[in-house]
């Protein structure tokens, strides 16, 4: 049995005593559980927790019905996020630190994509980004976005990346 | 008819003082003359500007003889189409003047004038120019648009507007990012006066500008006094603020409105299965979504405003022709391989006109209040399938296809090509249940190496996770596809929204 396994109410409690003590960033990949509080606040949204044993995942849904996803390690680090709806997240809150990442990603392959190689052409559809460190996925459309990003390093043993949607 | 021309674009003449074999010093040589015109395909009576870059070798004569083998063309390369009543490629030929034996060709697609007033020509080319040659695009399907001031008659052709029934409005680049929009249309404003701008995000970008009124014009069909975004480059004001660029996972990168090169288009035609871009989320009994922006001088804030205020399908706008509850897209069957800048048509209107009855599809699917359908694809549904012009090629999941080799490793590159697959689509609600869809992939770094632009098989892997597989214009080639609106009524059929081919 990990001790460091909580009931979801445990969680939320002491994610609100660290949200009321350390008031942190919006950050939540990688990040600690508290932030999945911020996020709830931030979204006015309701929150609903479900403790799978080897992750907890926090759905924050939205009052326009959007919903966020944050998958929690037993350790209490937040090690996946996946969203749904008609607008899509703001990841700077999101991805926290890895935003940056998934940015230079993008830049990496958009100027692959736009160079001087005459039989290379933009690929003009879901955005797919792959690293070492992180996985970003997007797809959909105007009025109905879905995705979700995840560090592979921090995803708990017996999870799969599909239990990440 | 030939006429006599002088070639005017100096920058463009390159001398070869090295090249070998006929460098005889105080002779001059033309060696080649390359040709090329734009738009690449018009209709009977319109205009083509084509223009030649002479090479050779000392101080030779840059001019050139201008001929086209129908139609006419001015001294200075303008190329007016002939009257035809099907297809038809007309060659352009320049001769050097100096050495008549030594001349360049290319070719403009002639399509007859649509005489339906709902009836428009698409065509999927290279896309439009940017310093003096196409951008490159492959699946984009481009069609013309005239917009003009509110009730005046001071309008503009807007050349290269992208066909997307994955978004909803009229969306076009600015001069500030190079596209050919020089008229001013009149600003909108919010209920205080501020003038508006907006941030439309799509799956792999956004765009941010100006929200401004025009008549939307195309064939005969009229949106007067339309909602419209002008698409303006991440230097100009106002500045995209930061609630805007963080939905979009490149960020500051992810703005599309910096180039022609960048957006793929002159601008974009959302003909998607909403009435407006935004909807009921955007107004203002709803919480403040980061779409819509009032932009007073101190700076841009998000505010939601009324449906009459938010960039509507201009499809929706075609009310006085009744042809308002969808679309229809027309698009020739493409072969194994690609083809070269096939056209077919954008019809209004749905059960509304001879050219647009529903009996042209096999099938209707119903679409969920997403605007999604279901597909089935090696024993697994994806339950946010879509049906988008604006994507241009197939993206679903199957790790069993090897993606291409650097840089084409966003695409599939199947080790047997073509490799023949099926799925089967699902409406809301089951309805209808189940029906085939059979589609081919083939290596797309093969098909790139053509000088093709349209292509039926060009696919790219996207996760299983996502739930989705996406159509995009490479399904749409050799099928009648309908695009119908929510809410709207379809005279015989479902109300929409439904997707039907």
């Amino acid at each position: 049995m990990n001790t460091a396994r909580k009931a979801p109410w445990q969680w939320a409690l002491t994610a609100a005593l660290l949200l009321a003590v350390a008031s942190p960033a919006f950050a939540v990949l990688g990040d600690n559980a508290a932030s999945v509080l911020t996020d709830q606040a931030r979204l006015k949204g309701t929150l609903r927790s479900v403790d799978n044993h080897t992750y907890v995942m926090h759905e924050i849904t939205t009052p326009a019905g959007a919903k966020v996803r944050e998958f929690v390690t037993p350790g209490g680090v937040v090690f996946g996020v996946a969203w749904q709806g008609q607008f899509p997240p703001d990841f700077q809150q999101l991805l926290g630190p890895y935003y940056q990442q998934v940015q230079q990603a993008l830049a990496q392959q958009k100027s692959a994509e736009q160079g001087s190689e005459p039989q290379v052409h933009q690929r003009r559809g879901p955005t797919v980004v792959q690293t070492s460190g992180l996985v970003f996925v997007q797809g959909g459309h105007p009025h109905s976005f879905h995705g979700q990003a995840y560090i592979p390093q921090l995803v708990p043993q017996g999870v799969a990346a599909s239990d990440i949607h | 008819m030939r006429t006599l021309a002088l070639f005017f674009l100096l920058g463009n003449v390159v001398w070869f003082a090295a090249c070998g074999g006929n460098g005889g010093t105080g002779s001059s040589t033309v060696t080649s003359v390359q040709v090329s015109c734009s738009p690449t395909t018009v209709s009977s009576g319109q205009t083509s500007q084509c223009s030649a870059m002479v090479f050779g070798t000392g101080n030779f004569n840059p001019a050139v003889e201008w001929g086209a083998s129908a139609g006419t063309i001015s001294t200075s390369g303008t190329f007016t189409a002939p009257v035809v009543s099907s297809q038809t490629s007309v060659t352009i030929t320049a001769d050097s003047v100096q050495f008549g034996n030594v001349s360049g060709t290319a070719t403009v697609t002639v399509v007859p004038t649509t005489s339906s007033v709902n009836q428009v020509p698409i065509v999927v080319d290279s896309g439009p120019n940017m310093n003096g040659q196409p951008i490159g695009t492959v699946n984009e399907a481009f069609v013309t648009v005239t917009i003009c001031v509110p009730g005046t008659n001071t309008c503009q052709n807007i050349d290269h507007i992208q066909v997307d029934t994955g978004s909803e409005g009229l969306r076009l680049l600015s001069s500030a990012s190079g596209g050919p929009l020089n008229l001013t249309l009149p600003q909108e404003t919010d209920n205080s006066g501020n003038p508006l701008a907006e941030c439309l995000v799509f799956a792999d970008g956004y765009v941010w500008g100006n929200v401004a009124t025009a008549d939307i014009k195309v064939s005969g069909e009229v949106s007067p006094a339309t909602p419209v975004q002008i698409i303006i480059p991440p230097s100009a004001s106002p500045a995209v603020p930061n609630s805007c660029s963080s939905q979009n996972p490149a960020g500051g990168a992810g703005n599309e409105g910096g180039s022609v090169m960048e957006l793929g288009a002159n601008g974009i035609l959302g003909v998607g299965p909403f009435p407006y871009d935004c909807g009921t989320a955007c107004t203002p009994q709803f919480q403040t979504q980061p779409v819509y922006y009032g932009c007073p001088s101190s700076g841009c804030f998000a505010e939601n405003i009324n449906l009459s205020q938010q960039l509507i399908n201009p499809a929706f706008g075609f009310t006085s022709t009744g042809d308002d509850n969808g679309v229809l897209i027309q698009l020739p069957s493409v072969p194994d391989g690609g083809s070269p800048n096939p056209t077919g048509s954008l019809i209004f209107g749905i059960n509304t006109q001879s050219n647009n009855n529903l009996t042209q599809a096999a099938n209707v699917y119903l679409l969920d209040n997403n605007g999604n359908l279901s597909t089935v694809f090696n024993g697994t549904t994806y339950s946010s399938s879509f049906v988008d012009s604006g994507s241009n090629g197939l993206f679903f999941p199957d790790s069993s296809i090897p993606t291409c080799p650097s840089p084409n490793q966003v695409w599939y590159c199947p080790s047997t090509s073509p490799d023949n697959l099926s799925a089967s689509n699902y409406g809301s609600g089951m309805n209808p249940p189940g029906i085939t869809v059979n589609f081919s992939v083939e290596d797309a770094t093969t098909l790139f190496s053509t000088n093709n632009t349209a292509f039926s098989t060009l696919a790219g892997p996207i996760p299983a996770s996502l739930s989705s597989f996406d159509f995009g214009l490479s399904f749409f080639y050799g099928r009648n596809v309908f695009t119908a609106i929510q809410d709207q009524t379809v005279s015989g059929g479902p109300t929409g929204p439904f997707v039907a081919y």
